[in-house]
Parts: C-alpha cells; structure tokens; sequence
C-alpha cells in the first residue's frame, strides 16, 4: 500500500532507460498505455491507489502536465518530469506545486555563452569568478533555474535571468530562491542520480526528505 | 583559381542544428522540433539559440526563443530578418 506524503516530503522515482532490465515496456503492455506517459502513470497510479490507466492527465497554459481535475481533488499530488540522458524522473509531492529538472553532463554545451546570455549577472560571476569547477556548477545553475521556472508552470516564457539561486558574496547555492515577478518563493533540493547527472527539485515549501525508488 | 562551393542556407541551418543537438544531418529535416528530436532538449535549445545567433548575427527576443520550436519555426524568424531560404 502507497504511504500517504507528507507536506516536506518528496517522492523521487527514476528509471534508467538503458538498464538491461526495461521494466517499463511490459508494464506499458500490461496496462496498455501507448500513450507515453507509462511512466508518470505507473508511478502516480501507485501513489493514488489506481490502476495506471485511471490516471488522467490535463495541461495547464504553458503545457506543464497536471493530473486530471476530477482525479486530483480525491487525493492532492502535485507531479512533474524530467528526461536527460539514460534517465526519466517523475517527482511527486503532497504540495501545490512542484519542478524537477535533471541533466547529464555533455561538454559540448556552450556553458560560458549560456550563462552570459541567459542567467542573472550575478550567476555567471559566480561561474567566472568564484566557481573552481564551473562546468559542473553551470549545470547545477541550470538545473535549479529549471525546476523553478517547471514549478511555476512558465517554463522559458520567463526570462531565466529574472532570479538567482546562488550566493555569490557566501560562494554558495541558495537552499530557497525568490522570484519577484511571480511574488514566488521556491526551496531547492539537489540531488544526483550518477556522477555524471545532476538534478534539482523546486517547491513552495521546505523539504526535509526525499525519498528516492528506482524502478 | 578557387573553387567555391556555396551551401544553401537551409543546409547551413541544419548543419548548425546537427552540430549543436549531436544529430546526424539526415535527421535534420524540414519537419524536425522539439517533439521528434528527443536530442533537442531544453538546454540544448538555449545552446541552439546562441548557435544560430552567432552564425546569422542576430538576437531573438525571449517570446521568440520560446516560440521557435522546429526547423521551420527557425527558417521563419530568420528569413523575417533577411536571410534567404530556398522555398
């Protein structure tokens, strides 16, 4: 049976799509969801105690997937997806709102140009000048924007460079980040699902635990 | 005497495309976005953008980064600033 989610918790599922074991295609046969969102279903399906196929899914105004009004208000969860590389993740909470974003390292990525057009001044300072690994702190600044802009539902309409998720004076990332245009504040938690893919999580409110099920 | 070989701009477009996403050429076709290209991520959309910016010597707007979601949204917004595609 699904425990229930608390407030500050989070559930972080993943599936590595390269594992020799590819459990999802029989699950997607088993429930017939030819739909591409076996995935988000499964998981959601499991956390609502409903079979995947029960899971409905509606799109809010800037696409961000949601589950279905009628379905929601029996049990309020808040989902969001990722997909970078070998892995797909799937982040649930019992919160209004939730991001999550995840990137594999590719060092073909134009880091310094990026972060000089796209990110606050203050952030990429903080990779020229403060950073000693700044290939892996762009993504890190990349990843948390993501989950930010993911949480609000507005995805790049809004202008990346619009908030901040580091501290340049401490040389440290901020563990809750303001974003004045949407009178929002979202907390921030890290993680990494290999040496070589990082990922964050935004949501309204702090979070004390994420639970991590790799399927 | 040189021998000058003049690539059309629709291919320089979709070599920029390729070489930024990792694609092979082939799959760079007139009907390629966000939606057929698992590559074409959004990180690798803001690296596409400075791409093609440096290439064409332009600047997009941010409802226009938004907006150009495939290989025919691109040809659009550059040929509303001049550059000539082969129609």
């Amino acid at each position: 049976m699904a425990p229930t989610i608390g407030l500050h918790e989070v559930y972080l599922w993943s599936t590595d799509l390269v594992s020799e074991k590819k459990p999802l295609p029989r699950l997607a046969n088993k429930f017939a969801c030819h739909d591409g969102h076996c995935f988000p279903r499964h998981v959601l399906g499991w956390h609502m105690q409903c079979t995947p196929c029960q899971v409905q899914f509606d799109r809010a105004e800037f696409g961000k997937p949601a589950i279905h009004s009628d379905i929601a208000s029996k049990r309020r969860l808040s989902f969001n997806l990722s997909h970078s590389g070998r892995y797909k993740v799937c982040a649930v909470c019992s919160q209004p709102t939730i991001g999550v974003d995840i990137e594999s390292f590719d060092q073909s990525v134009n880091w310094r140009g990026i972060s000089e057009r796209f990110f606050s001044p203050e952030e990429s300072d903080f990779l020229t000048r403060v950073s000693s690994f700044p290939e892996t702190d762009f993504m890190r600044i990349w990843v948390r924007k993501e989950a930010v802009v993911k949480a609000l539902g507005v995805g790049l309409h809004m202008p990346l460079s619009e908030f901040c998720v580091v501290d340049i004076e401490q040389a440290c990332f901020l563990p809750k980040v303001e974003v004045p245009l949407y009178r929002a504040l979202f907390y921030l938690s890290d993680f990494s699902l290999d040496c070589a893919t990082l990922g964050a999580v935004a949501t309204p409110l702090p979070v004390e635990r994420v639970a991590h099920r790799s399927i | 005497m040189t021998l000058e070989f003049h690539l059309g701009e629709d291919m320089k477009l979709k070599s920029v495309i390729a070489n930024v996403l990792k694609e092979n050429e082939e799959n760079i076709t007139d009907s390629a976005s966000t939606k057929t290209l698992k590559s074409w991520s959004s990180l690798k959309h803001v690296d596409l953008i400075l791409a093609i910016e440096r290439t064409y010597a332009v600047k997009f707007s941010t409802a226009e980064i938004v907006r150009l979601q495939s290989f025919k949204d691109i040809v659009a917004a550059l040929t509303k600033r001049g550059v000539a595609f082969e129609h």
